[in-house]
């Protein structure tokens, strides 16, 4: 019983940490795209700020797989299924809309913001549906 | 995949809250496997015979 209550705490610190590092990568991204536009013209500063937002970038990457790493079968099946999801629609659609675009069939040039918003929203609504069918 | 789990915790008056902390899977898990929605693990198998004293063959049916 002591064990899976540790295991419970364990999870609620790990997803601390994971939303700690996820705030730290996107509010160095968001100061770094402000800076380059309005505070500083120095590339080496820029390149400074690049190199320790890729760090965090990658310390978030470790925090996510140390937080799957804590979940139990189901949701391990459920975030894999949900991921396996978006892999696939991310693909189809991304080339679709490329192919769209170059046959001229759509005049919405692709941006990689778009595959990047369309990735979190088929992933948030595929854990959503796996979520409410694994109840 | 059939089971008995439901009818054999409720044999042993465990809500699903203190079979999934015996187990050391989530309570959402539990009733997955109860529903027949999800189909646990070797190891997890493994623990349910244990507690409930029977073979794995008994707790789970194949269809």
């Amino acid at each position: 019983m002591n064990e899976i209550k540790n295991v419970k705490q364990l999870l609620k610190k790990k997803t601390k940490y994971l939303a700690i590092w996820a705030s730290a990568w996107v509010g160095t991204l968001a100061f770094l795209s402000f800076g380059v536009n309005n505070l500083w013209e120095s590339l080496t500063l820029t390149k400074i700020g690049l190199l320790i937002n890729f760090a965090l970038g990658i310390v978030l990457i470790v925090a996510n797989k140390n937080l799957f790493n804590l979940y139990d079968e189901l949701q391990r099946k459920i975030h894999l299924e949900s991921m396996a999801l978006t892999l696939g629609l991310t693909v189809i659609v991304g080339i679709s809309y490329e192919v769209s675009f170059d046959f001229g069939v759509i005049h919405s040039e692709p941006e990689g913001e778009y595959l990047i918003m369309f990735t979190c929203f088929s992933y948030g609504v595929s854990m959503l549906f796996n979520s409410l069918r694994y109840r | 995949m059939k089971n008995k789990i439901r009818e054999l915790r409720k044999q042993r008056g465990l809500t699903q809250e203190e079979l999934a902390e015996i187990i050391g899977i989530s309570r959402q898990a539990i009733n997955a496997i109860e529903k027949e929605k999800f189909d646990p693990s070797l190891p997890t198998a493994f623990k349910m015979a244990k507690l409930f004293k029977t073979s794995i063959e008994n707790l789970f049916l194949h269809d």
